[in-house]
């Protein structure tokens, strides 16, 4: 039983990392390569403030997604305006620079040797005790992060989003701030990975500069690309598939344990390479965000009536609509 | 007849090649500005010198008596000019439905603060803003492809999503780049009836076109620009007339046509100024 | 001991500059973020170091072999892996997934330790000008200097130089004037990995190569791909500059915060190449609301 809640603790840790980077990757198209990184910002940060000042790790979670918010702005206002490509190339330097950063910080982060005895939350004055209540804790701060993301997903401000990745120009000819965009947008999704980072700290109550670097971003990345990119559902399914391999593999008793980690890894690069190359859009596509001849039927809106202009739209799965 | 938009001594130029050489024109409000010319007269630098795009090395644009030189892209909307594009720029993966969502501005749909605080006033706005989309595509005849992705549509349903998201912004200067270039007669006339009803319900239009069958039926003012200079202005009846016109451009309309990617080829650039 | 950090940072930039002329003779060519780059950097430095100790090969038949290595593998990934993908996301993702395999079979076969070529000429220190150095480190500053006035022949005096140049400004038109941009990008492949491959044999003699050294050696050969805007001379100008940078940071402040400021001068650098100093003079503009007095 345990077991079990342990792994729906970290799938909804994965679920959250997933859906956060969707906005940032899938949607706006902006390709980031320290999702891990920020992470990890936001677990350090958590846990320095919940070991230092005795601050309630609900409190120090909101501080971690300010922390990791704050990275982000920052790195958001220097590379708004280099390419797609530099701006890779600038986010995998920031996550080199930020494991680099929390290795050399051992006033702070005591460097290699990692922080450990981070708290479980406190609730109506009582810590945590037992993994139900954490996992019940975990469970419902995903539940409302994703309604949180799912809703700027699914509504005008997602297709903003998808619309800053089709077309800059557009956008802008359109009265869209897209340099506005863009940094909101990272700010976004760096404070729920720092949300993210805080939930994990508690979970396993020990944190390493090891637990959050390239790799780990790296897998985020195959999260999205297996479920979908720029489809909700599908970062969540895919951080549930990819998260479930190395339990898989650890039943299996074939590889020696001292192994386990490189060999996940392997598999993952191996699914990551499948995907791209026989399925790039993943399990799921993503979907259309406004559906009129769903609207039409339905009478949330309808069709001027003129004569010689047929009300009927085509249906929404019409031919490319999941292209 | 009030002036709405009005350049003044504009000019740029790219690494050392003068686009746009002292050019002032204006447009004036409730008519169709068309501005002609061949490849490379700088017609569509001076489209971005207007809308923000483009920075002027030299000049002043003037918008309802304003001063918006140096003005950055997304300000024009808000201020009252939108545009489109050469190469039109549809949101490829978005469908046609969404690409004229979100040509209306100032939407509390996409205010975070809205949608997440007061998610039913975001939901009642959205549903008015979709209203007003199925109505603009049904204005403009794409309603049936409403859930269409953009990239899915023919090259002319293209232009027409174009102008109908240019529509949307409730821009009262509306200017198109090149919006009858490469379009059947059907698509053509579409979007020129889409255009004067526009004008007739109070927009005012400045066009860059190569298409003489739009600029003659829908044009009120014609100007023509030729290697960054204004050669002429006038009604497009002055401009059929007019030496000048009929020597740099009329006479070459083959070779204006003719697809030429850069706005200043080497070869227009070391031809003499014959003019 | 001013001098000492200066020249220490002028070794490191020679070392920073061979990973990364050949990652961007492959970026700038190709526009593909080749993210396995560093992956088969660490393989090729593997490969080098079993052939010279478990096989017992002389270092001069190795060393040819592994950067024979590097070569054919870049080449092999770019002629029938990634042309075959559709679009450079696809390309970086797969070779996200190259890179995460490399990387962790090279554990599974070494071990995660350091492997380091045992003591030899190579390593022995001599003086130079009075400064102890060893010969590895005058040996990188040579292949250093080589590859980059090699590069720079290739680029601007031969031939498949200019094929390669216009490949770099713009492939389309290349292909449509009749280069063979297939080809010249197999080509910026084989020779990238190669180059790559040297760096990984200069490392293994050096200091080593863990399996994680192709994602370390790729941060500076980024940041000076990044800096370098285009231009194979600039990234070389840029390394050595990076290394001087570091040099010098470490003067006041502990060595160990030399990669934090490395990146922030990066990111300040691309902050003021980006800015456009006209853009801070914009005028106040009303919005037509206000005029007509309508509000959103």
């Amino acid at each position: 039983m345990s077991y079990l809640l342990t792994l729906v603790t970290f799938f909804s840790i994965g679920i959250i990392l997933a859906m956060s980077l969707n906005l940032l990757m899938g949607f706006t198209g902006q390709v980031s390569m320290a999702h891990g990184g920020f992470m990890g910002i936001g677990a350090y940060t958590a846990a320095w403030f919940a070991i230092n000042a005795e601050v309630n790790m609900v409190w120090a979670m909101l501080l971690a997604a300010a922390a990791a918010a704050l990275i982000g702005w920052l790195f958001a206002l220097a590379t708004v305006r280099i390419s797609g490509d530099e701006f890779i190339l600038a986010s995998f330097a920031l996550q080199m620079v930020i494991i680099e950063a929390i290795s050399r910080w051992t006033d702070v982060t005591r460097g290699t040797y990692g922080l450990s005895g981070v708290p479980k939350p406190e609730l109506f004055g009582e810590p945590m005790r037992t993994i139900e209540q954490y996992a019940v804790f975990t469970v419902v701060v995903t539940l409302i992060c994703a309604v949180v993301m799912m809703r700027m997903a699914g509504s005008t401000f997602g297709l903003v989003l998808r619309g800053v990745r089709e077309s800059v120009p557009s956008m802008q000819a359109l009265g869209r701030n897209t340099v506005r965009v863009k940094i909101l947008v990272m700010v976004i999704a760096s404070a729920f990975a720092g949300i993210a980072g805080t939930l994990q700290a508690s979970m396993v109550t020990f944190i390493h500069p090891d637990s959050f670097t390239i790799m780990l971003s790296i897998i985020i990345v195959a999260y999205l690309l297996v479920g979908g990119l720029g489809n909700m559902w599908g970062a969540a399914l895919g951080a549930v598939l990819l998260l479930s391999i190395p339990e898989l593999i650890a039943t299996s008793d074939v590889i020696p344990s001292n192994l386990l980690g490189p060999m996940e890894r392997v598999i993952y690069g191996v699914v990551l390479m499948a995907f791209v190359w026989f399925r790039p859009k993943g399990i799921i596509a993503e979907r259309p965000v406004l559906r009129v001849g769903r609207m039409l039927r339905r009478g949330t809106v309808t069709a001027p009536t003129r004569p010689g202009s047929p009300a009927s739209a085509t249906t929404p799965d019409a031919p490319g609509a999941t292209r | 007849m009030t002036t709405m938009l009005d350049v003044a001594n504009a000019s740029v130029s790219f690494g050392g090649l003068r686009a746009l050489k002292d050019v002032s024109i204006s447009a004036e409000e409730g008519q169709v500005t068309a501005l002609i010319g061949p490849n490379g007269a700088g017609k569509s630098t001076l489209l971005g010198a207007v809308s923000g795009f483009t920075r002027l090395d030299e000049g002043r644009v003037t918008f309802r008596g304003q001063d918006i030189t140096g003005m950055r892209p997304h300000q024009g909307v808000g201020l009252g000019l939108a545009r489109t594009f050469q190469d039109l720029e549809v949101m490829q993966r978005l469908t046609v439905a969404e690409n004229v969502l979100l040509g209306f501005p100032d939407q509390p749909a996409e205010r975070l603060s809205r949608l997440l605080l007061t998610p039913w006033v975001a939901n009642r706005h959205h549903r008015a803003t979709v209203q007003k989309t199925v109505d603009l595509l049904d204005h403009v005849g794409l309603l049936d492809r409403a859930d269409t992705l953009a990239s899915d549509l023919s090259y002319g349903e293209q232009k027409l999503l174009v102008v109908a998201r240019l529509l949307a912004t409730g821009a009262d200067m509306l200017m198109l780049d090149e919006p009858g270039a490469g379009l059947p007669d059907v698509n053509l006339h579409q979007i020129g009836s889409v255009l004067r009803e526009a004008v007739a319900g109070g927009r005012t239009v400045l066009l860059v076109d190569h298409n003489m069958d739009l600029i003659m039926n829908y044009a009120d003012r014609v100007t023509v620009l030729h290697h960054g200079q204004v050669i002429a202005t006038g009604t497009p009846a002055q401009i059929q007339a007019n030496q000048a016109v009929i020597d740099v451009y009329f006479s070459r309309s083959h070779t204006a046509q003719d697809p030429v990617d850069e706005p200043l080829t080497p070869s227009q650039k070391g031809a003499p100024d014959a003019s | 001991m001013l001098t000492d950090l200066l020249l220490t940072g002028l070794l490191d930039g020679a070392r920073i500059g061979v990973a990364a002329l050949g990652f961007a003779l492959i970026f700038y060519t190709t526009k593909e973020l080749h993210f396995a780059y560093g992956a088969i950097l660490a393989a090729c430095g593997y490969l080098y170091y079993s052939l010279v100790v478990d096989q017992g090969l002389p270092l001069l038949l190795a060393a040819p072999l592994a950067l024979a290595f590097g070569a054919v593998v870049g080449a092999v990934i770019q002629r029938w892996l990634y042309r075959r993908l559709n679009d450079h996301l696809a390309v970086l993702l797969f070779s996200f997934g190259m890179a995460i395999i490399l990387e962790n079979v090279l554990h599974i076969m070494f071990g995660p330790t350091d492997k380091v070529l045992p003591a030899g000429a190579l390593t022995r220190t001599v003086s130079v000008a009075g400064t102890p150095l060893r010969v590895i480190d005058l040996v990188t500053v040579a292949v250093f200097l080589v590859v980059w006035a090699g590069l720079w022949h290739m680029l601007e005096r031969q031939q498949i130089g200019l094929a390669i140049r216009a490949v770099m400004r713009d492939s389309t038109m290349s292909d449509l004037v009749g280069i063979r941009t297939g080809r010249i990008k197999v080509l910026a492949y084989a020779l990238g990995s190669a180059i790559g491959a040297v760096a990984g044999l200069i490392a293994v003699t050096r200091s080593g190569v863990r399996p994680g050294s192709g994602f370390d050696v790729m941060l500076f050969a980024f940041i000076a791909t990044l800096l370098g805007a285009g231009k194979l001379t600039n990234v070389a100008a840029w390394s050595l500059a990076l290394g001087l940078f570091m040099g010098l940071v470490a003067w006041p402040f502990p060595t160990e915060l030399q990669t934090l400021f490395a990146f922030f001068a990066m990111l300040i650098y691309l902050v003021v190449r980006s800015l456009d100093v006209r853009s801070l003079r914009r005028p106040r503009l009303r919005r037509a609301e206000d005029r007509t007095g309508v509000s959103a």
